[in-house]
């Protein structure tokens, strides 16, 4: 007995030790990037545009990236919702057949296991068709460059579908039988019992799926690097309002923390700390914002907050 | 309160009910402050406090400090007080009016797969009258309640054969959501949608049309079906609160109000008590009696006391077989079959 319990000891002892130093870890990028971050951030960054200059005082701040950083979240997003909400749902409430579900399954894991660099650039070789070269900017010779916030967006709906696919999925199958049996017994079809019954029920899942995706797309950085053109600036293509900014190339402050790094040009190193605190933050955020619908979501497991769905 | 109705009923002769009551179906209350000193049928309204019997009993020994407390185990001693068990016999017609035939089942068999659960049961089902099933386990009367409203079609290795008719319509003709606004199901779980109270009764209400009715048109008959099912001055202050904070007795009446809002014919219940508590049980047994009015009850039980309480026909199946169908008393007080006499007097099951 006396063996077993120093093992256990032992284990016990193993296992604070990684605990504390993930907490370790976490705490140190945080601080240091708190640190690097905050000395040179001032409001005023986060309101003015970048500009092109050779010094980092007159080098502007990263509004553009910001804009361009929403934008790619709720154009991801946007593709990204139905499709994973219509697999999730199919999985689970048909499946039928079963290989088709298991296919359907595994491409999902697929998607998610393939690295972000190789959808960008298979996004790339797609979005360079001519048949799509109305989604993008034109190089100037008429060549389909391939490149706008349509095309990163597109690729951006395959980073976030995972997530959110999962969270749906795992939402509906917790769903218990005796309540889709309850709405059938009501003479309600399955459409009806999907779109008012299920949905609603899974809408805190949902939620994190969403958070999860966006947070996944705020954070990636080289499907900005091959897709969005590269522009520091949001550079509008065309003049149909709205369109033109979706067809144009911008950054997202990803692209702008390398392109300001040493790594890229490297001539605003202090703007790229101080761009990397809040994307670190927005980022940050978003997981604390998922922690607190999950834990909403255990606090009222059984007692879920009642939805008007007049 | 709508107990008044089904006395005021002119085809009920209350003081005849009290013959009806069996040993073991009557008063239980043994001690002496509970017996009631007057005939149980006058007793009308379920939280009417009866002259001289206190609510709570508290008797001579609960009040010396050095004693503990006796406790009786008297049912009604909740703030709400319900009819004790004795007097539930006052919402019960002497026996059903005969109303007329709503559901009639021809040789109907289901399998499931290889194995066979229901075998070829011929029965007949009366609006005003409430059928019970009953059965030891695994005998077929889940599955064959669950086959009247065709949702045994949602287990894809289920098969059944026979006919079924609803008012004379086949039920395999009609479209199963019209069926089964028709032909209403009460589950064993109370199994309420995770929405406010109003909206799990107006969910039922709604059509899967484009054009949906606003709250303003479904208000009166959701608040009609959370009367009928006697829940209604219980929630009337929070139909917006959520369904699922209501304790299980209540989340098993909005159950039933959800089932009865849209008005059907018949109410299929698959042991719609076992999930309860007795005062809860006793609330739902009474509700069931005065639904059978307007409707045709099939109730699934394994209580053999509770099919005896609530039910005018009772259908005793054993192992997928209908082996008797006859009215209460004679099921339980004579019945034909060898099977029958040993399940009711529990020599097995």
């Amino acid at each position: 007995m006396r063996t077993w319990r120093w093992r256990d000891r032992l284990v016990l002892a193993g296992a604070w030790i990684a605990g504390l130093g993930l907490c370790t870890i976490a705490a140190a990028i945080v601080l240091y990037m708190g640190y690097r971050g905050v000395q040179y951030l001032r409001p005023g960054l986060i309101f003015e545009s970048p500009q092109v200059s050779q010094s980092q005082a007159g080098s502007g701040g990263f509004l553009d990236p910001l804009e361009g950083t929403a934008l790619l979240a709720l154009i991801g997003i946007t593709i990204a919702l139905p499709l994973a909400l219509c697999a999730a749902v199919w999985i689970v409430e048909y499946g039928r057949p079963s290989w088709l579900a298991r296919v359907v399954e595994s491409s999902i894991e697929v998607v998610a296991g393939t690295p972000d660099i190789v959808i960008a650039i298979f996004g790339l070789a797609i979005f360079q068709m001519s048949l799509l070269a109305p989604f993008s900017v034109r190089a100037s010779g008429g060549g389909v460059f391939g490149r706008s916030f349509i095309a990163a967006g597109a690729m951006m709906s395959l980073i976030a579908l995972p997530p959110l696919f999962v969270a749906t999925r795992n939402g509906l199958q917790s769903t218990p039988v005796h309540m889709r049996e309850a709405a059938f017994a009501l003479g309600k079809t399955r459409i009806a019992t999907i779109r008012r019954v299920l949905l609603p029920g899974v809408r805190s899942d949902i939620a994190t799926g969403v958070t999860l995706g966006v947070s996944r797309i705020i954070g990636d950085t080289a499907i900005i690097l091959l897709l969005l053109g590269g522009t520091a600036r949001l550079e509008p293509q065309g003049s149909v309002p709205i369109f033109n900014l979706l067809r144009g190339t911008g950054s997202t402050l990803t692209s702008y923390v390398y392109g300001n790094s040493p790594a890229g040009e490297g001539l605003a190193p202090q703007k790229a700390y101080a761009a990397a605190v809040v994307l670190l933050a927005f980022v940050l955020g978003l997981n604390l914002l998922v922690d607190f619908i999950g834990r909403r979501q255990a606090s009222a497991s059984g007692l879920a907050v009642g939805s008007a769905i007049v | 309160m709508s107990f008044d109705k089904t006395l005021l009923n002119p085809k009920r002769t209350p003081l005849a009910e009290s013959s009806w009551v069996t040993p073991d179906s009557g008063c239980r209350h043994t001690n002496g402050a509970e017996q009631h000193p007057l005939p149980n049928a006058f007793w009308t309204h379920a939280d009417e406090q009866r002259p001289g019997v206190p609510s709570t009993a508290p008797g001579p020994i609960a009040t010396e400090p050095n004693v503990p407390p006796v406790r009786t185990i008297v049912l009604d001693r909740t703030p709400t007080p319900v009819r004790p068990v004795g007097e539930r016999v006052a919402v019960r017609p002497v026996h059903s009016p005969g109303g007329p035939e709503r559901l009639r089942l021809e040789e109907v068999s289901i399998s499931y797969g290889q194995k066979h659960a229901v075998k070829s049961v011929s029965l007949s089902i009366h609006q005003g009258e409430v059928l019970a099933l009953i059965g030891p386990s695994g005998c077929g009367k889940t599955s064959l309640l669950r086959t009247l409203n065709r949702l045994t079609e949602l287990t894809p290795s289920a098969a059944r054969n026979g006919r079924i008719l609803l008012d004379g319509e086949d039920v395999d003709e009609l479209e199963d959501t019209k069926l089964r606004a028709r032909v209403a199901m009460v589950f064993q779980q109370p199994n309420p949608f995770p929405m406010s109270i109003f909206d799990n009764v107006a969910f039922a209400l709604r059509e899967q049309s484009r054009k949906r009715p606003g709250r303003r048109e479904l208000q009166p008959l959701v608040i009609d079906a959370l009367e009928r099912a006697g829940l209604y001055e219980e929630v009337r202050e929070d139909l917006d609160g959520p369904a699922l904070r209501l304790s299980g007795g209540q989340q098993q009446r909005l159950c039933i109000a959800r089932a009865i809002a849209p008005r059907p014919e018949v109410l299929l219940m698959d042991e719609p008590c076992s999930a309860l508590d007795p005062i809860s049980t006793n609330t739902i047994e009474q509700l069931i009696g005065e639904l059978r009015r307007e409707l045709a009850v099939v109730i699934v039980t394994h209580n053999l006391a509770q099919a005896r309480r609530v039910a005018d026909k009772v259908a005793f199946m054993y192992l997928g077989d209908l082996v008797e169908y006859g009215t209460t008393e004679q099921v339980f007080g004579e019945p034909r079959a060898t099977r029958t006499r040993d399940y009711v007097r529990g020599t097995f099951g």
